[in-house]
């Protein structure tokens, strides 16, 4: 049988690196599903919508990140 | 044996000497992600394999034949994946060094203060520092080495000063905005203005903070680009970097808040007032003191997270997209992996300077919202 190919990670840090990942595709998700439906609603107020959607999604990823970088430190 | 190598890649094989190091392991392996022009080289540098072959066996055949090579596919993948996906190797091209890496092409070459030999160019020990400010040779807390990314930083504040300065002088003149870099300028400054500083600070309030917001953002954003370009890296990707900007903006908000109200009435504004029973109040207001001012430190500590997080995943993400290429290296997917690594790393290029534009422009958003909220109580 053939050797399998390993990472140095340990598989915990992906595990968390997953969740936080899901964590933020929900997030964004949904707030990319308001927008589209707000843009919808009202298609004058798309450049104001637009900004907040990318404002709000900008915040979460920073989450995101921060909980991805200490899982590759830890992992 | 299939491989297209520059000689940069046995330099950077004798820089981890406790890593395998043969011939079967020679790729185009070099500076992850900010080598994009090379990449595309190397699709057209088969011819000079030999030339450069032996150049790496003249300069570091002791090493040249230390493993043999694997038999099996997986087997060169691990090897492969060691080496190249080894995470402080990783890091180590992210993070600030003292030297800044160039293409084997250029022919550089420079040997840093351990003694290992990079291709590239070092960064002058201008203060001649021998010994940490703070902390032992061992552990380094603080060296005082002019280093990478305080390098870059000088040069973003020197060309800062020098495209501002000639902006201020124009704007002095009075006459109307006319060309493309003092229109583009222009429009920058003026969206800070109008659309970020103040809607969050007031009209009146905002030509106090408006020269520390724009500094701000055309700083961070001069950081975050320079990551962009191959052999430089962002200074923004350092939490020390990020940290002391965060900082600055405490010490601002904090700090004109205190001007504005006086210290104890400006730690009395952190509590809205509240029509309660004497008794509720002397329970509530403590707790929502404490976490308001729990609350203040955390939003500014992840003012700097934020910044530090995206820039540095980003370009760490990208390294390893063009560290699967040299795990591919010396089997058979080489042929599929190096092209698609190639394209992927440009798209992923292309998303990292959104991402630039984007946290800048975040970054002076958030500053100015909390120098806001600070000047009006709530």
């Amino acid at each position: 049988m053939e050797e399998i190919v390993t990472t140095g990670m340990s598989s915990f840090a992906g595990i968390g690196i997953g969740l936080a990942v899901i964590g933020a595709g929900l997030g964004i998700g949904k707030i990319g599903g308001s927008a589209v439906e707000g843009i919808a609603r009202q298609p004058d107020a798309a450049g104001q919508i637009q900004t907040a959607m990318i404002i709000a999604a900008a915040l979460i990823e920073g989450a995101t990140f921060f909980a991805i970088i200490m899982a590759f430190i830890a992992g | 044996m299939n491989f297209d190598d520059k000689a940069a890649q046995a330099e950077a094989e004798a820089d981890h000497a406790d890593h395998v190091d043969d011939d079967a392991v020679k790729t185009s392996h070099d500076d992850h992600g900010h080598d994009h022009d090379d990449h595309s080289h190397d699709e057209h540098d088969h011819s000079h394999s030999e030339a450069g072959h032996d150049h790496t066996h003249d300069a570091h055949s002791a090493d040249a034949h230390s493993v043999e090579k694997p038999d099996t596919m997986n087997g060169q993948l691990q090897v492969n994946m060691d080496h190249y996906l080894d995470m402080p190797h990783l890091m180590a091209h992210v993070q600030d060094s003292t030297f800044v890496e160039t293409p084997a092409f250029m022919g550089l070459e420079h040997t840093d203060d351990d003694g290992h030999t990079h291709s590239g160019f070092g960064i002058p020990n201008i203060f001649g520092v021998t010994q940490p400010l703070i902390g032992t040779p061992e552990k380094p807390f603080l060296t005082g080495r002019l280093t990478k990314f305080v390098a870059i930083e000088l040069v973003v504040a020197i060309l800062m000063f020098v495209i501002f300065y000639w902006l201020g002088q124009k704007i002095k003149s009075g006459k109307k905005p006319k060309g493309k870099i003092w229109n583009a300028l222009e429009s920058m400054v003026v969206f800070i203005r109008d659309e970020v500083a103040r809607p969050a600070i007031g009209k009146k309030d905002t030509d106090r903070f408006l020269p520390f917001i724009l500094t701000t953002f055309f700083f961070v954003l001069g950081l975050n680009l320079f990551g962009m370009i191959p052999g430089f890296g962002s200074a923004t990707g350092s939490i020390a970097v990020t940290g002391v900007l965060a900082l600055f903006v405490f010490a601002v908000v904090v700090g004109s808040g205190i001007k504005k109200m006086g210290f104890v009435q400006f730690l009395k504004a952190q509590v809205p007032t509240m029509d309660l029973p004497p008794i509720l109040k002397a329970i509530l207001v403590p707790l929502i003191f404490v976490i308001e001012i729990f609350g203040m430190l955390v939003k500014h500590f992840v003012l700097a997270v934020r910044l530090f997080a995206n820039m540095f995943a980003g370009h760490l993400v990208l390294a390893i997209f063009v560290a699967f290429i040299g795990v591919a290296a010396g089997t058979g997917l080489y042929y599929a992996v190096a092209p698609i690594a190639v394209l992927g790393s440009i798209a992923f290029s292309c998303l990292e300077l959104f991402v630039a534009f984007l946290q800048a422009y975040i970054f002076a958003f958030l500053a100015s919202l909390f120098i806001g909220s600070a000047q009006h109580a709530h």
